[in-house]
């Protein structure tokens, strides 16, 4: 649903101005089935927050691209300036190994760009892995991928506590399809840094998630989570859908019959008037 | 608006009576070329008018970008930065269709897009690198199935091992997009991948359960061996010792069977594991042995440093301390004959510690001296463990603090440096009993209240407490300085001449 035409979802929209005004709770979980308009909705909430002059971050998951802990907290710094979070970045940088080459050649030097290393990222320190084999080398171990979260993250709080305590209005960052978000990312998310909203130690951060699923969460989370499942559109939202879309007239009777056809997700509403405006010229008058 | 109205209602009337899908019903609707290009805007996960150049050849940047433009009117196709992308059911439905059968069509825009990617990550930056990594992958199943199978597997088992399960998630889910043109054979492997990733998120009875399918429907000998000791390993970690058991034979007697030498080798380490998880040290070591006789046959010195090592180990363990040095001893011997110094650290390391263990500091020290020079900085981790083991032997012989806080702080430094908190931990704590025994009180006490905030925040409560009872017997240990005492007698005597005043005033009453 292009945003022009967006109906329904008022109590949801009220919702999150009464957040922005307020910022309680700072967290907003929106949930509900492929088509139902979560994207939509996310699209009018940007558009508010940009039309207040806020700043926003917003981090899409896709079919290609899963940000996991870091990718959100690199997407923050990026988004909010980098200049803020100098002890984050240093800790990311040390995360990252630099590997230096001495290179002897006699006569000329042929570079090419895919003999660097380019795509070094956290990680890279790897040694050899031998499972629960009493060799004592160093393996990527869950246990240490998380010991490294936390260092980054409590590296990545203290700066955006310290930026948020200097703005003057509530950061937003929306988070998206979250439902293709990897356990561990989501694992990140909830029992970090939703919780350090929760507990107070990122105040002036808004957090609005977007997904399929209703997340498992905890009753800590009671005052902190406004939920917000979406339904499929009533007869009323459906015509005024189609009066934005330029059917004005018996629109309650033209809604119902749409409503029997084809149901009333927003997604299917949507695609059944796209489909009847592009064959309106050959379509019976 | 009464004609829209009666046309809307003719055509509401007409779909109703059928049952095709939004988007068939929308593809209908559209002129012939506005349909194909929205069909192929399906095979990529984003489109854009270069993109679409590719998936329809005939097309000319311009061309291109005004049907991007006139497609983004749908309702169904959304904008995304510079790229646009369908709905996630639209796609996946006309997706679908590409695949009932492939045509040549399909497999040459595949074969394109793949070449298109492979351009990209020249000079790409790390993140986009990754991304398209993965798209080049996806349509190489597109182009030639085995080979986008092949690379999937090299990129799963790349950032696998980089403990990259996020994206060892993504690059299963496109994989899976192919699967209806895979065979049962292609179906398995990519379980396999699946129950992978399933053991290192610790989801045990998932691991079982997946494998247990891919197994069955496999008919590849060495990767039915490849799971049959995975799933070994999975029932060992579920403690079901028999399951595992069973399992390891049954990879053992196919491996046998099939010569995959190397493979019988590897899961016979791994019921070693098992059998010593159950308790039965000596048969784990019997086996061992048994394999060690064996392992000439596939000539991997590092596989027999491997197992001398293990054995090492699993006799220090037992307090066997002659023989494990001997086992140590051949390791070392062994692992000079290739040029693997990290390794050779390791080794050295370990018969360090097995003095430790004896408390010959002296020695202890000379091992962890020769694994710091082996080792030059290459493996910081195991670096960090030799110098908190060297601090703990200077710790031990207690003569100067001065060489165990060198130690003990560098160690943190190399903990730090690779994030591994728990090790930061340790080598506060072991800090912070340098300085209680050296009689610097208050540092020992900061020391180790930082050792209680790091257990504390990796979620180890019980070291965590541990460290903050250490905190307060050192307070309880504390000895009190020559003024202290001189203060604490001047009050007695202040108090007994208070009292011996008030009873002669008393008694004078």
């Amino acid at each position: 649903m292009k945003l022009e035409n967006f109906v329904d979802r008022t109590g949801e929209m009220r919702r999150f101005d009464e957040m922005l005004a307020h910022n309680a709770p700072s967290v907003m979980v929106v949930w509900g089935d492929s088509g139902m308009g979560k994207t939509s909705l996310l699209a009018k909430m940007v558009h508010r927050v940009s039309a207040q002059g806020l700043k926003k971050i917003e981090i899409v998951w896709t079919d290609t691209r899963n940000y996991d802990f870091l990718g959100i907290m690199r997407k923050c710094r990026d988004d909010l300036g980098a200049a803020h979070f100098e002890a984050f970045t240093r800790e990311t940088n040390r995360a990252t190994p630099t590997v230096e080459f001495q290179v002897k050649v006699d006569g000329d030097l042929q570079l090419f760009n895919r003999a660097s290393i380019t795509h070094s990222q956290i990680g890279d320190v790897t040694g050899i892995a031998i499972r629960d084999n009493m060799f004592n080398l160093p393996a990527e171990s869950e246990s240490r991928v998380s010991e490294r979260m936390m260092l980054l993250t409590d590296a990545f709080f203290s700066d955006l506590a310290a930026y948020l305590a200097t703005a003057s209005k509530p950061v937003v960052l929306f988070l998206d399809a979250v439902e293709k978000m990897s356990a561990e990312s989501r694992k990140w998310l909830w029992g970090e840094l939703l919780a350090a909203i929760r507990d107070e130690r990122l105040l002036g951060l808004v957090v609005v998630t977007c997904g399929r699923d209703k997340p498992e969460r905890s009753r800590d989370f009671n005052d902190t989570v406004d939920e917000a499942e979406l339904g499929p559109l009533g007869i009323d939202d459906v015509c005024e859908y189609l009066e934005a879309r330029g059917i004005t007239a018996n629109t309650r009777e033209l809604a119902a019959m749409l409503i029997a056809a084809r149901g009333s997700k927003p997604v299917d509403v949507a695609t059944a008037v796209d489909a009847y405006l592009r064959s309106r010229p050959q379509a019976p008058s | 608006m009464s004609a829209d109205g009666d046309s809307f209602r003719a055509f509401l009337t007409n779909i109703a009576e059928r049952s095709s899908s939004s988007v068939a019903l929308l593809l209908e609707s559209l002129d012939e070329a506005e349909a194909r290009y929205l069909r192929l805007c399906a095979i990529p996960h984003e489109f854009s008018p270069i993109v679409l150049t590719l998936l329809h050849p005939a097309l000319d940047i311009d061309a291109a970008q005004r049907v991007c433009d006139n497609l983004a009117n749908l309702s169904i196709v959304a904008a995304s930065g510079r790229d646009y992308v369908l709905h996630d059911s639209a796609r996946h439905e006309l997706f679908a269709a590409w695949l009932t059968p492939p045509s040549t069509e399909f497999r040459d825009i595949s074969a394109r897009l793949v070449l298109y990617y492979e351009q990209l990550l020249d000079g790409a930056e790390p993140i986009a690198f990754s991304v398209i990594e993965r798209k080049r992958m996806f349509h190489l199943f597109g182009s030639d199935l085995d080979a986008g199978l092949a690379e999937f597997e090299h990129l799963f088992g790349k950032n696998r091992r980089e403990y990259r399960l996020n994206v060892c998630d993504t690059l299963v889910r496109l994989a899976g997009e192919y699967m209806p043109l895979f065979d049962a054979a292609r179906r398995s492997r990519l379980t396999y991948a699946k129950a992978k990733l399933a053991y290192d998120r610790g989801n045990f009875v998932e691991t079982v359960g997946l494998l247990r399918d891919a197994i069955a429907n496999s008919a590849d000998d060495e990767l039915r061996v490849r799971m049959l000791n995975r799933l070994g390993i999975a029932h060992d970690a579920l403690k079901d010792v028999p399951a595992a058991l069973d399992a390891f034979a049954r990879a053992e007697r196919l491996a046998h069977d099939r010569g995959l030498w190397r493979q019988l080798v590897r899961v016979k380490i791994h019921e070693a594991d098992a059998i010593r998880h159950q308790g039965d040290v000596a048969r784990s070591e019997e086996l061992l042995r048994t394999v060690l006789a064996t392992v000439d046959v596939v000539n991997d010195p590092l596989l027999c440093v491997a197992i001398h090592n293990s054995l090492g180990e699993l006799q220090r363990q037992n307090n066997e301390i002659d023989r494990s040095l001997a086992s140590f001893d051949e390791a070392r011997r062994l692992v000079a004959g290739v040029d693997q110094s990290v390794i050779a650290a390791q080794v050295e390391h370990n018969i360090g510690a097995v003095y430790s263990q004896i408390g010959d500091w002296e020695r202890s020290r000379e091992y962890y001296e020769r694994s710091l020079e082996l080792n030059g900085g290459r493996n910081v981790l195991g670096e960090g463990r030799t110098l908190l083991s060297l601090a703990n032997a200077w710790l031990a012989m207690g003569e100067t603090a001065e060489q165990a806080e060198k130690y003990a702080s560098a160690a943190y430094g190399r903990f730090e440096h690779v994030g591994a908190v728990r090790d930061m931990a340790r080598s506060r704590r072991v800090l912070a009993r340098v300085y209680e025994k050296h009689g610097r009180k208050e540092q020992a006490r900061m020391a180790m209240a930082d050792a209680a905030k790091l257990f504390r925040r990796i979620g180890d409560t019980a070291s965590a407490d541990n460290a903050t009872k250490e905190i307060g017997e050192m307070g309880r240990r504390t000895p009190l300085p020559w003024w202290g005492w001189c203060a604490l007698i001047a009050t007695v005597v202040f108090i007994v001449l208070i009292v011996v005043l008030a009873i002669a005033i008393i008694a004078d009453r």
